[in-house]
């Protein structure tokens, strides 16, 4: 009897447990390599929507030039509510409010709203391949309407901040789910008066 | 005497040889067994893991680089011309969303820094069939063989019916700034069957003041 002496209960698990964790560890790493994949690509487009708001503020700016209007015309056309009108009177708001705007450049109308306490998401429509908005109208492409839009978790907030008479800054930032962590990209570009 | 003592020797160390019996010899080597066919299936998962996300993060840079190559050309550009060379003069040089020509699988332009004329071509690679985006110089106004090249990997399949330049405000009379929305769809092919579907889609301001 004396002379059994096999593993304990305790060298045992602790044995399994290790082994657990080395292999777990291994798969872990595996999938921390899926995980970032998913990252990178959804970087990239989130980049890309990024550039999208900042070259519609560029574009913005240039069609202004060419029509003679003057700057701080095309500065209030972005002191909007969020049905996208524009408010007389009192500065400070849509784009300029802490809050933030969202841009849709492929809107036929309203193409700047102000957001309330988050912008909404941007969705994708798979009848058109086009990334925009729920609230938007667009123009019929192709005589196909668009189809029900499916929900993707990118927010993308425009703030712009004027930091002299003649200068705007326009901030954009672009947040999406990654599984379940909470990722950002953003950037800002300095535009200023023309004339 | 002698006799007794070596046959009580050899009693007692026949009862006191603790060996391992048949059965724990077996059942260990069944554990050992499928302990190491656990980890070595976990080694070979992780190397496969790590093989696939390294393909996929190359062609991913490739993606980028090809998205980031194009926007910085169109930039730099003026004279954009949807359709690119193949586009009658007769036609207009726009193609924006909603329009009934909207979308173009190719666009020209002359860039502002060199002046050369350069052409993205949407388009099937001859050998493989698969979606490709090619960037060809323009010579003499005319797409020659020997002026193209591809700007995205073999890896990438991209979607021609879905990818698409959507061209706004190039022709002068519309005092608009011209701008170019680019939406590039397809599939990342990372090999073994490992495909990741991307859809991007960005705008590009012309920064030469039509």
């Amino acid at each position: 009897m004396k002379q059994q002496q096999g593993f304990t209960l305790i060298e045992t698990l602790i044995a399994i447990f290790l082994l657990t964790l080395t292999v777990g560890g291994l798969l872990e790493l595996a999938a921390g390599g899926f995980y970032s994949v998913r990252y990178a690509r959804n970087q990239l487009v989130a980049d890309a929507l990024l550039q999208e708001s900042l070259e519609y503020f560029h574009n913005s700016r240039d069609t202004a030039v060419q029509n003679t209007i003057d700057w701080p015309t095309w500065l209030a056309s972005f002191n909007v509510d969020s049905s996208g009108t524009q408010i007389q009177g009192s500065a400070g708001q849509g784009c300029f409010s802490s809050n933030g705007c969202i841009v849709d450049p492929y809107a036929t109308n309203q193409k700047v709203k102000a957001c309330s306490s988050t912008c909404a998401p941007i969705v994708f429509y798979t009848s058109n391949d086009l990334y925009g908005y729920t609230s938007s109208t667009y123009p019929s492409q192709n005589g196909q309407t668009l189809n029900t839009a499916s929900p993707t978790t990118y927010v993308r907030t425009i703030t712009l901040q004027q930091s002299s008479p003649d200068q705007v800054t326009i901030v954009s930032k672009v947040q999406w789910l990654n599984g379940s962590a909470q990722k950002s990209t953003s950037q800002s570009i300095l535009l200023t008066r023309w004339q | 005497m002698q006799y007794r003592k070596l046959s009580t020797f050899i009693h007692y160390g026949a009862t006191r040889q603790s060996g391992f019996t048949l059965v724990e010899v077996l059942v260990s080597l069944a554990l050992f067994t499928v302990v190491v066919v656990a980890a070595i299936g976990s080694l070979y998962t992780v190397n496969q893991a790590s093989t696939r996300v390294n393909a996929m993060r190359t062609v991913l840079d490739n993606l980028t680089f090809a998205t980031e190559s194009m926007s910085r050309t169109i930039r730099t550009s003026q004279h954009i011309v949807c359709g690119g060379v193949a586009n009658n003069s007769g036609l207009s040089q726009n193609c924006p969303l909603g329009n009934v020509n909207g979308g173009g699988n190719a666009i020209s332009m002359n860039s502002t820094i060199d002046g050369t004329a350069i052409e993205y071509v949407i388009g099937n690679n001859i050998q493989t069939g698969l979606g490709e985006i090619d960037k060809c110089i323009l010579v003499n106004g005319q797409v020659t063989s020997t002026s193209c090249v591809a700007i995205t990997a073999p890896e990438v399949n991209i979607n021609i019916t879905k990818t698409k330049f959507y061209v706004d405000g190039a022709d002068l009379s519309d005092s608009k700034q011209p701008s170019v929305m680019m939406v590039i769809e397809g599939e990342a092919n990372a090999g073994a069957g490992n495909t990741a579907p991307f859809a991007i889609q960005t705008l590009i301001s012309q920064r030469a003041v039509e």
